[in-house]
């Protein structure tokens, strides 16, 4: 009897990078679920965003195979792999003023024909998104003119409106404040819960914790898996990630279990 | 304003310029007896019938279809660069047309033969700045590879035209370069605008429908990527019917600047970025423009003013304009 097994993406001893003298990441074997929530660590050109260009189809690997459900994904159309998994980039913009209700309409791209239209069904599925994600009241105006953080959330109700399995986020939160970080991260939390397989760079480890996600370190042109945070967030493995001295402390609660900081050693 | 009235609108505009242009000249024509030249194709006085159709309709349907064809490919390629200076000739089809049609003048080739060879130049040109931009693999940044082909493609055809003019002889065959140059829509016939007008409402068609794809297209060749859309079909697919379209409408008047720059900022201004209701409205725009452009060029003198010096004229002034209007807006 064959093995039923759940939507994953796999890397066979891929390189990764721009230049073949130069790969960012090398001789890669990994198996990603296409579920839950699974962070993805790593400093600062250490290729976080090259990988995500890469599951994206955007990067060709130098080496090595990718395949999403068994399948290689350069046989998979651009149409086809964008069902399968939408990117939110980090805060970006573009010329042109569309309103917020069409830019999440452009999410629906996938779903129509190649000199398609969005119909009413496009439509209705957008209006949907903007009241899960409370954005309803921004829909007329003008995406760019808003806030570094609304722009955010708009990307996000497109990448969601994409209905893709997988959603890759790059640094989600890095231009958000604490408010919205926490806002972005409850959000995130629902879309696992319904079922969307969330893979999201960050610089903070904490929301490894926060989001009970597995975690994907970076170190050394290498990338490691770890299910369980617990395991990944460990302080040599953060110093050796980060080259700085990081601290996990066990706060005790009243009536809960224990909650997890990681915090930087300065002096 | 919403999308239907505004195409309305600018129909409604464009109607108003044919009669207009009908109208004007050196046998004046009442806007009604224009109107019931245009229904019924028939006027009383047999000589102003051939003023009409022989001269003035077929001058009127070219102006209509070069402008609308310039301005429809410059909303397209400055929706597909995601840049408002982008014009139609950015990837070198009006110097690579330009080269071809004084090239042939030299060989003292015929109209028709100057025509063609103007269209294979542009097409050249076109092809040349692809093929450079793709032999260049860079897999970011195409679009920038792409434009710089296409501003060393035009670099190198003009420096062609100016070898063309330079060996020319300039009693008779330099003028003659120097006119084409200028652009214009004298001499026209109706039996040269078939083929034109069935590659320009072509290759307009192929464009219209790519609108919602091209609105993706401006958050960037990545995100558009991301979201669905095979980028480079789609590029190679306007590119395609922009070049054919403003090569077959170069070939025809000349080289008309501005129309292709100009005209796309009014549309948005007027409807917005949606490339759906843009592309449209430019191709009514720029119809509109260029035949009032040119009713002026043909009645303004006792002789007639080249219409690309017209357009620069006018041009120039209407984008400052527009710059400080849209000065607090974003594009």
């Amino acid at each position: 009897m064959v093995e039923r097994r759940d939507p994953c993406i796999e890397l066979h001893n891929v390189d990764l990078g721009y230049a073949k003298s130069q790969a960012l990441l090398q001789g890669i074997n990994l198996t990603l679920p296409m579920q839950g929530i699974c962070t993805l660590l790593g400093q600062n050109g250490t290729g976080k965003t090259t990988l995500f260009r890469s599951l994206l189809g955007l990067l060709r690997p130098l080496r090595g195979t990718i395949t999403f459900d068994q399948r290689p994904l350069q046989h998979i159309r651009q149409q086809e792999l964008a069902k399968l998994v939408a990117y939110v980039p980090q805060a970006h913009t573009t010329p042109f003023p569309y309103r917020v209700r069409d830019v999440v309409l452009f999410g629906r791209t996938a779903h129509m024909g190649f000199f398609g239209n969005p119909g009413r069904k496009d439509r209705q599925a957008v209006e949907q998104i903007l009241d899960m994600l409370e954005l309803t009241r921004l829909s007329d105006r003008i995406y760019t003119e808003l806030s570094g953080g609304e722009r955010q959330m708009v990307v996000i109700a497109r990448a969601l409106a994409q209905e893709a399995s997988l959603l890759i986020l790059d640094e989600p939160t890095s231009n958000l404040d604490y408010g919205n970080q926490v806002r972005l991260l409850k959000t995130i939390a629902k879309l696992a819960h319904n079922g969307t397989g969330i893979l999201m760079a960050t610089h903070q480890p904490d929301h490894a914790v926060l989001l009970q996600a597995s975690v994907l370190l970076i170190r050394q042109g290498q990338i490691e898996y770890h299910e369980h945070h617990e395991d990944a967030l460990q302080p040599e493995h953060l110093a050796s990630v980060y080259g700085a001295g990081i601290d996990i402390i066990d706060v005790p609660q009243k009536d809960k279990p224990s909650a997890r900081i990681c915090r930087p050693i300065i002096a | 304003m919403k999308p239907f009235p505004l195409l309305l609108l600018s129909t409604a505009i464009l109607l108003m310029a044919v009669l207009l242009s009908l109208g004007i000249g050196r046998y004046p024509v009442t806007p009604g007896a224009a109107l019931s030249f245009l229904v019924s194709g028939e006027t009383l006085d047999p000589h102003l019938q051939t003023v009409l159709f022989r001269i003035r309709l077929p001058r009127i349907i070219a102006a209509i279809g070069a402008g609308g064809a310039l301005a429809l490919a410059g909303a397209a390629y400055q929706g597909m660069f995601r840049n408002p200076m982008v014009s139609p000739d950015i990837l070198g089809v009006s110097s690579g047309a330009g080269f071809g049609a004084a090239l042939a003048i030299l060989l003292a080739l015929p109209v028709a033969g100057v025509q063609a060879s103007a269209f294979a130049g542009g097409l050249a040109a076109v092809l040349l700045a692809v093929a450079i931009s793709l032999s260049v693999k860079k897999e970011n940044n195409s679009t920038l590879v792409l434009v710089l082909s296409g501003i060393i493609i035009s670099a190198l055809f003009s420096a062609l035209i100016a070898l063309v003019k330079f060996t020319a002889d300039p009693e008779n065959r330099l003028p003659a370069i120097t006119f084409w140059l200028m652009g214009s829509l004298a001499d026209i016939r109706m039996q040269e605008l078939p083929a034109v007008l069935l590659l320009v409402l072509a290759g307009s068609l192929a464009v219209i429908l790519s609108g919602w794809k091209l609105n993706v297209l401006s958050f960037g060749e990545d995100e558009a990527k991301t979201l669905g859309i095979p980028t480079t079909r789609l590029r190679m697919l306007v590119i395609t019917a922009a070049t054919l379209i403003t090569a077959s409408v170069i070939a025809l008047c000349g080289l008309v600047g501005w129309i292709g720059l100009v005209v796309p900022h009014i549309a948005r201004m007027l409807g917005g970025p949606d490339h759906r209701l843009q592309l449209p409205l430019s191709f009514l725009l720029g119809g509109s423009a260029l035949l009032l452009f040119d009713t002026i060029a043909r009645t303004i003198s006792a002789s007639e003013i080249p219409i690309g010096i017209i357009t620069a004229l006018a041009g120039a002034p209407f984008f400052i304009a527009i710059l400080k209007l849209k000065a607090k807006q974003s594009w």
